[in-house]
């Protein structure tokens, strides 16, 4: 039965063109196999709506605004003083150079005098120079040839007892791997312990140690024995120890490494030079035959070495390196 | 949708100089994220005409050549930087004098032997981070940093460099090895190549998360930068812009020194 208001339509697939009259509204085909032939042709439909991108405007409430506070810097004055004039120095305004509005030169900042100041050596905030590392690389391996010197000597000796051999050999190997690491502190730890150390000597009746494992006879090889050759366990006789035969490696030691005790010696003192940075800081009393009265005197010279208490001039430093009356 | 407002480069300048100086309370480090040709050089010389005409700088150039960028004007070819393979213990001071306004700009230069640049900027470094006072320009950080070994260095002046008077500005293609960026108190990200991934990078320079603000950052045209900073009174991120051509400092700036 047709449903009413319907007429005759046209088949909707493509190439078909046959009339039909439909018995539902929504019919496109006279028949399912049309239907089915114009599915198979749209592979890539899916259900959902077409969506239209579109892009939308959106107008803020109001003019956008970036205002943030910015003061802009200007030359400012430091707390420093120009070493021209005495002036107050100012600073540029992200404040990495320094300049005296009154005299007119440009300072570098403290922050860069003072990383190569002598006088702030004490501090430990000095830049050392490669000079210095030098210096100091030098020194070190003086004093580690000195005690390699020391050890070689000792281990010359064909007497030498075993048990201090290996102790001197593991002494020499630690100074050489601390020189070779810079480490001034740990050689002057391992020169304390070796000054301490007692070296035996082996008398005639310990001559060379016998094999404790008697290789066996060649009809005496165990059952499991594979034929590896292992080296065989070598004990030693028993230590006999002489009191009276004890060497003793004497340790070279440095002329002077307690300042403080030195200063005291001479009645000198330390305090800061006010007349100038970078003076050495020792005060000295008056010379032998001086008037009564006259006073204690600062060293004038320019500070070179670091002391525990102070920077000295190389001629203080020397003079408390010197034995008193020497 | 997220818009960011617009400001003049000369507005954003003078907020980060406000806030960018070696005294208390200061923001000493900066931090330079966008692609080759996003016009990071031409930002730092903005800098440098702007904000440093009367300090100590060092540019830290690692390239094998040299960059036209920091060519100067014909007749002052040390307009950016006096071209140095080395520089001394208190330089500016001491020694041979710098170019730029004052003579107190120095522009230590790379070299096709990566262990001699690697050597010669290691102590460079070392004084910078001895003397402090200065201003830092790190072009290509990633290179100092990986390519040359020297990302401990670099991590040092980042991390001390606020008390002992270094003002650093680092500038890089990536943020990988890239030591001490996360130190930065001012951000500046510019254009990314439309690389999704250095879009995202930018994005977290900046402190943001979420594609739609990684999108804002991968559309950001050559020469186009988003500025930002953490410090107090910040507005908040801003969209400012270098012009293309080079600038130059005042010239009667440049003839009158501040300090003899």
């Amino acid at each position: 039965m047709n449903a009413p208001g319907h007429g005759e339509r046209v088949c909707a697939r493509e190439g078909c063109g046959q009339t039909f009259t439909p018995k539902r509204s929504d019919a496109k085909y006279h028949s399912g196999a049309c239907r089915a032939a114009d599915n198979r042709t749209h592979r890539h439909t899916n259900n959902r709506p077409v969506r239209v991108a579109a892009v939308t405007a959106i107008r803020p409430p109001g003019p956008l605004t970036w205002d943030p506070p910015s003061e802009p810097r200007r030359l400012h004055l430091t707390t420093e003083e120009c070493p021209h004039c005495a002036g107050p120095l100012v600073a540029t305004p992200v404040g990495t150079m320094r300049g005296c509005p009154k005299c007119g030169h440009r300072v570098p900042p403290a922050g860069v005098r003072d990383a190569y100041d002598p006088s702030e050596v004490s501090a430990g905030r000095t830049v050392r120079s490669q000079d210095d590392r030098d210096d100091e690389g030098l020194a070190l391996a003086e004093r580690a040839s000195e005690l390699l010197a020391g050890i070689r000597h000792a281990l010359a000796d064909d007497k030498l007892h075993h048990a201090s051999r290996g102790r001197l050999e593991w002494y020499e190997a630690e100074i050489r791997t601390a020189t070779r690491a810079s480490q001034p502190g740990r050689v002057e730890h391992l020169a304390g312990k070796l000054g301490g150390e007692s070296i035996r000597r082996q008398h005639f009746w310990q001559g060379q140690p016998p094999a404790a494992i008697e290789a066996p006879a060649w009809d005496e090889v165990p059952a499991d024995d594979t034929g590896e050759v292992c080296e065989a366990e070598i004990v030693y006789e028993a230590e006999i120890v002489c009191d009276g035969e004890q060497l003793a490696i004497e340790a070279p030691r440095r002329a002077v490494s307690d300042f403080a005790a030195a200063l005291a010696a001479r009645d000198a003192a330390m305090e800061p030079n006010q007349q100038g940075r970078g003076l050495c800081h020792v005060i000295w009393p008056p010379p032998p035959g001086a008037p009564p009265g006259t006073p204690r005197r600062h060293c004038l010279g320019q500070a070179r070495h670091s002391i525990s208490g102070g920077a000295i001039c190389t001629a203080c430093h020397d003079a408390l390196q010197r034995p008193l009356g020497g | 949708m997220t818009t960011l407002p617009a400001a003049s480069l000369e507005r954003v300048l003078l907020r980060a100089g406000s806030i960018w100086h070696t005294g208390q309370g200061g923001a000493p480090h900066m931090v330079i994220y966008g692609a080759t040709g996003s016009g990071k050089g031409t930002l730092n010389k903005e800098f440098m005409a702007r904000l440093c005409t009367a300090e100590r700088v060092l540019i830290v150039e690692p390239k094998r050549q040299a960059d036209p960028i920091y060519q100067g004007a014909d007749g002052d070819p040390w307009q950016w930087g006096r071209p140095v393979r080395e520089i001394c213990p208190q330089f500016g001071y001491r020694g041979e004098p710098g170019g730029g306004p004052h003579g107190m700009w120095y522009r230590l230069t790379g070299s096709p032997d990566r262990a001699d640049t690697a050597r010669r900027f290691g102590q460079a470094l070392e004084i910078v981070a001895n003397e402090g006072m200065v201003c830092l320009f790190l072009d290509d950080v990633k290179e100092t940093c990986k390519a040359l070994g020297l990302a401990q260095h670099v991590e040092s002046i980042m991390s001390l460099g606020r008390s002992a008077g270094i003002c650093a500005v680092l500038s890089t293609t990536e943020t990988s090895y890239v030591a001490g960026r996360s130190q930065g108190a001012m951000t500046w990200v510019g254009f990314t190549g439309g690389s999704i991934p250095a879009a995202k990078s930018g994005a977290e320079l900046l402190g943001w998360r979420g594609r739609e603000r990684q999108d804002q950052c991968g559309t950001l045209d050559r020469y186009d930068w988003i500025y930002s900073d953490g410090e107090p009174g910040s507005a908040g991120p801003v969209l400012t812009r270098t012009p293309a051509p080079a600038v130059a400092y005042e010239p009667d700036l440049a003839r009158r020194p501040a300090f003899a």
